[in-house]
């Protein structure tokens, strides 16, 4: 059964626990982590994010140890570079560069791997208060991955407990800002996050990542 | 002579109930500053909303059906940048309904 999933990067430790018992209490019931922690709280999977050049070396590396895996390419070649390779769960959308870095062609080559795009929330409002101009890019990018028949997921990426928030303010934030209907805005934070961690795509898509890794040998 | 509103063109209210530790004015201004600032950054018109104090640092943002998804955006964004105890306990489409959710809050965040 689909529940309300967040993917969230707490600074320290400490920070870590808080967080999660916030969003297990809000709602939601798994909560993916950013970072390099030693154990995980109950309810918790592990996330993480690679530099797009460090695909593929590094991105095998870790691809067993972490549930999902997600590269930020700042350019759109490094887009196309980093969704070409399987070994990648999805990308996170352009929140930071002045043009959008996600097109038709990647969103193509990640529906192969069933693979989202990753609207990183408290990043994104971080950085729109400056730059109006970073909402155009995701909400483009998000209508061409929807276009492609990709699940594209909103996420708060807190990195404090001050930025956990309830799935309803997620689903606003994706239904006024990204100008999407509530029934989308809501399969984002919860269908296709749920999708994105099951066992039914794990079968799926088993052997794709596994192929590669093995054809480098 | 009088004319009857078909339900479906009515404007339906929403209550959201809010717990933020500040004033009431505090609150509202910021509200409203943060709406005007989205509506800016996206290109849309200004979402109206009325604030009105239950006591006890609770609120309730009486707003139309079409403007909760950005009378929520700005608490969201006030709760990142301006208030960090702010929390948002719960929408209603009856007043009656939104102080029984100001009460209870633990069951009101599941349903949202």
């Amino acid at each position: 059964m689909p529940q309300y999933i967040d993917i969230l990067a707490p600074e320290n430790e400490e920070q870590l626990e808080l967080m999660v018992r916030r969003a297990i209490s809000l709602g939601f019931g798994a909560v993916g982590i950013i970072g390099d922690f030693s154990g995980l709280p109950k309810g918790a999977f592990r996330v993480s994010i690679v530099r797009p050049r460090d695909i593929p070396q590094e991105a095998r590396k870790i691809r067993s140890k972490t549930k999902l895996l997600f590269s930020s390419p700042k350019t759109l070649e490094e887009s196309r570079r980093v969704t070409f390779s399987k070994l990648v769960d999805g990308v996170i959308a352009s929140y930071d560069t002045s043009r959008p870095n996600f097109d038709y062609v990647c969103a193509r080559q990640l529906k192969r791997n069933e693979g989202t795009l990753l609207v990183p929330v408290a990043w994104m409002i971080r950085k729109m208060l400056k730059d109006p101009h970073v909402i155009r890019n995701v909400r483009l990018e998000v209508r061409i991955a929807l276009k492609a028949g990709l699940y594209p997921v909103i996420a708060s990426m807190a990195r404090n407990t001050r930025e956990v928030v309830p799935p309803r303010l997620l689903i606003s934030f994706g239904e006024f800002i990204l100008d999407l209907k509530r029934d989308q805005a809501k399969s984002m934070v919860k269908d296709f996050p749920s999708y994105l961690i099951s066992e039914e795509r794990r079968i799926r898509t088993k052997g794709v990542a596994l192929g590669e890794v093995q054809d480098s040998h | 002579m009088k004319f009857r509103i078909p339900i479906e063109l009515k404007e339906r209210r929403r209550y959201i109930c809010v717990y933020a530790p500040v004033s009431k004015s505090d609150l509202s201004k910021t509200i409203e500053r943060r709406l005007k600032e989205l509506a800016g950054i996206k290109g849309c018109g200004i979402h109206r909303f009325t604030l009105l104090s239950l006591g006890d640092n609770l609120f309730l943002v009486k707003t139309a059906e079409t403007s909760v998804a950005a009378v929520l955006t700005a608490l969201l964004v006030s709760r990142y940048e301006d208030f960090p105890l702010l929390e948002v306990r719960g929408i209603s489409g009856t007043l009656r309904r939104a102080k029984e959710l100001c009460v209870v809050p633990s069951t009101v965040e599941r349903r949202s």
